[in-house]
């Protein structure tokens, strides 16, 4: 695995873990953070948000096997 | 008026003119649509920007990524009005302007490899043409994107419901695309998956809203625009405007059902009145009012946008509609249709919900139930809806007619929770929208930026850092933030409003500009190289005019009016941006007018 795809792993699994913990947490509380003010919880699901969001992007990065097969169909030219 | 006579009339002129405007003349007769000539997007393939799609998914992404939260905060602020005006506006500009304007801006730029209309302003008006319109369309973008961070942010301070479920929204997208494009998972299966998490996600934000403050949401915001503006388009882009379809579809649906199930209702709102009316919240339009100039014509620009059309879709459309175009055939239901489309969210969803539900004790009165008291008990305590701010103008409007709705079939013991169930149901449609313009936005402004350093010339190390494409997301992104940040205290209401009460006329303004000179651009390209001449090259160029005019004039009174009792922040950054697009606007039309001289 290259460093680039190892790092996208962790903050895939660093982003599912706070989303998980968050939203039991907001379950157990009625609500993920409070009206009003700037709480802890809900500064942690956004960063969640961001790992999710570049994550899978680093680690899965490469376009994807049934873009580049139309691609090649189409103009009739193998894509490296 | 009845909420079925206005749902019967907009359905047919949409209709009407998608067979009509858009098939028979607009394809067949102007561009002349090659289902056979390859588009950029099979062409140029890159994996990042170019990349085709299913159409149907490309007019989710088109749809979800032109309809910010113009279609529902600029109609709902137009309200005030009452209800005719801006809807003859929206259906108006939707047929004759704005559809014409997306689907030509998609056509021009696949005719040239996928190059966003300034590019190709430069073939048909010289250079100088092409930098005057980026440096135009960067600094629009800047007020598109800080007009959106902030209507979002006050969205979902009111409906923390929306919020949770927006941040649930972009995993369910990612996974839908993984599924799709990796796993090779059949697309209709994936999609109901996907869908089903959606629903669950939906229900779930009644038991876990998800709370931040105001400021606390612009900067959340802005990093989503941020990170999310350089990622491939396939993985987050594509998929998550192809679910965002499906939400909008149903938002719209449930508007269609609505206005049927209240048939026998009259609206309870004016169909033309006083545009400053007491207690009314019109955010900076309201010294316009205070001076009795705030005349639908020319003002209307300012105030409703994307609605009736919008200078940021020639942008998506020449952006990143046209690299990812597969077949040319596709550009009238993704183009044309995604603008009416547009428009019917506007006309069904949003005007004829507030017209419907306007006037609180009324409603109440023909329903035989307490409306007004049950919205003072979840904290709304105005008599009409017209007191309430632009964007809970729209989802206590559409709450209101759903509750109506429903109630008419389950009895009255529903409409409450059925109020509320839908309120959240339209903040979280309106934020679903703004959400997706935000990444987009920042995107073209990136490209916009880049261009731009093509021409200005500074040293080969600073260019680099200046384009990096890291650098170029920042720099607008921070602009939009710094404008939307604050919070503006209004002596007469004795409280603050979100900024973008205050920066909405001048992205309104600059943004309907750009939609008069981007449709000129479109025009030209069909007069000198499609070569149409004579009525149907008129059909283009006349409401292309109109609109020139009707905007240069309303930037003028915003320019004399509106702008000095801004507060100084906004003077400097949105003012000075109104003051040089006025320059440049007037530049553009010279080159405008040699161009068609020359192309004759």
């Amino acid at each position: 695995m290259k460093t680039k795809e190892v790092i996208g792993m962790l903050l895939t699994v660093l982003g599912v873990l706070l989303y998980i913990y968050v939203i039991v947490d907001g379950a157990m509380k009625g609500g993920i953070g409070v009206r009003g003010r700037v709480e802890l919880t809900p500064i942690l699901m956004a960063i969640g948000m961001y790992a999710i969001l570049v994550g899978p992007a680093l680690w899965f990065g490469e376009v994807p096997t049934a873009i580049k097969k139309f691609i090649e169909a189409k103009t009739g030219k193998k894509l490296t | 008026m009845y909420p079925i006579i206005v749902l019967i009339i907009a359905t047919v002129i949409y209709v009407a003119a998608y067979i009509f405007y858009g098939r028979k003349l607009l394809e067949q007769r102007v561009v002349k649509a090659d289902p056979r000539r390859l588009t950029p997007a099979v062409e140029k393939f890159d994996g990042v920007d170019y990349v085709p799609a299913n159409k149907y998914v490309l007019y989710g992404h088109h749809f979800a990524s032109i309809a910010g939260s113009g279609p529902i905060v600029g109609p709902a602020l137009a309200m005030a009005y009452g209800w005719i005006m801006p809807l003859v506006w929206v259906l108006f500009g939707n047929v004759f302007i704005g559809a014409v304007h997306d689907y030509l801006a998609i056509m021009a730029s696949v005719r040239h490899g996928g190059l966003t209309l300034m590019s190709i302003s430069e073939n048909i008006m010289g250079r100088k043409a092409r930098y005057i319109a980026v440096i135009y369309v960067w600094m629009a973008l800047v007020l598109v994107l800080a007009a959106f961070f902030s209507v979002a942010a006050s969205v979902f301070v009111g409906t923390p419901q929306a919020g949770f479920i927006t941040l649930l929204y972009m995993p369910i997208a990612l996974l839908f695309g993984m599924l799709v494009y990796r796993v090779g998972m059949n697309l209709k299966l994936a999609t109901v998956l996907s869908l089903v998490f959606v629903v669950i996600a939906f229900i779930a934000s009644f038991y876990i809203p998800y709370y931040l403050t105001y400021e606390a949401w612009v900067i959340v915001l802005a990093g989503y625009s941020f990170i999310a503006a350089a990622l491939p388009v396939w993985y987050l882009l594509q998929p998550r405007d192809y679910l965002n379809a499906y939400l909008l579809w149903a938002f719209v649906a449930l508007a269609f059902i609505g206005a049927l199930l209240v048939a026998g209702i009259p609206f309870t709102g004016p169909s033309y009145t006083d545009f400053a009316q007491p207690l009314s919240i019109l955010g900076a339009m309201g010294d316009l009012g205070k001076l009795r100039i705030a005349y639908f014509w020319p003002v209307v620009p300012l105030i409703i946008a994307c609605g009736a059309l919008s200078g940021f879709h020639s942008l998506v459309g020449s952006g990143t509609t046209s690299k990812q175009l597969a077949n040319e055939l596709d550009a009238t239901l993704v183009g044309y249709g995604g603008m009416l489309t547009e428009g019917a969210v506007s006309s069904l969803a949003v005007i004829t919900p507030i017209a419907f539900a306007w006037d609180f004790t009324q409603l109440g009165a023909m329903l035989n139930y307490p409306v007004a008291d049950m919205l003072a008990k979840v904290g709304i305590k105005v008599p009409t809806i017209i007191g309430l701010a632009a964007a809970d103008r729209f989802t206590v409007g559409y709450g209101l007619l759903q509750a109506t709705a429903w109630s008419r079939i389950f009895g009255t013991g529903v409409f409450e929770s059925a109020f509320i169930g839908f309120r959240v149901f339209a903040a979280t449609a309106l934020t679903a929208f703004i959400v997706t313009t935000l990444d987009t936005a920042n995107r073209l402004a990136r490209f916009a930026w880049q261009e731009l350093f093509q021409w200005i010339k500074v040293s080969p190390g600073a260019k680099k850092v200046l384009t990096n494409r890291w650098v170029a997301s920042f720099i607008s992104m921070f602009l939009g933030f710094i404008l939307a940040y604050p919070q503006i205290y209004v002596p007469e209401l004795g409280r603050v409003v979100p900024a973008y009460s205050v920066i909405w006329p001048a992205f309104s303004g600059t943004n309907q500009l750009l939609a008069a000179l981007m449709l000129m651009t479109a025009s030209l390209w069909v007069y000198a190289v499609l070569k149409v001449r004579g009525g149907v090259s008129l059909l283009t160029m006349v409401p292309a005019l109109f609109l020139w005019v009707t905007v240069t004039l309303a930037l003028f009174i915003w320019i004399f009016y509106v702008m000095p009792s801004l507060p100084m922040l906004y003077i400097a950054i949105a003012g000075t941006f109104i003051v040089v697009a006025q320059a440049l606007n007037i530049l553009l039309l010279v080159f405008f007018i040699q161009g068609i001289r020359k192309a004759k």
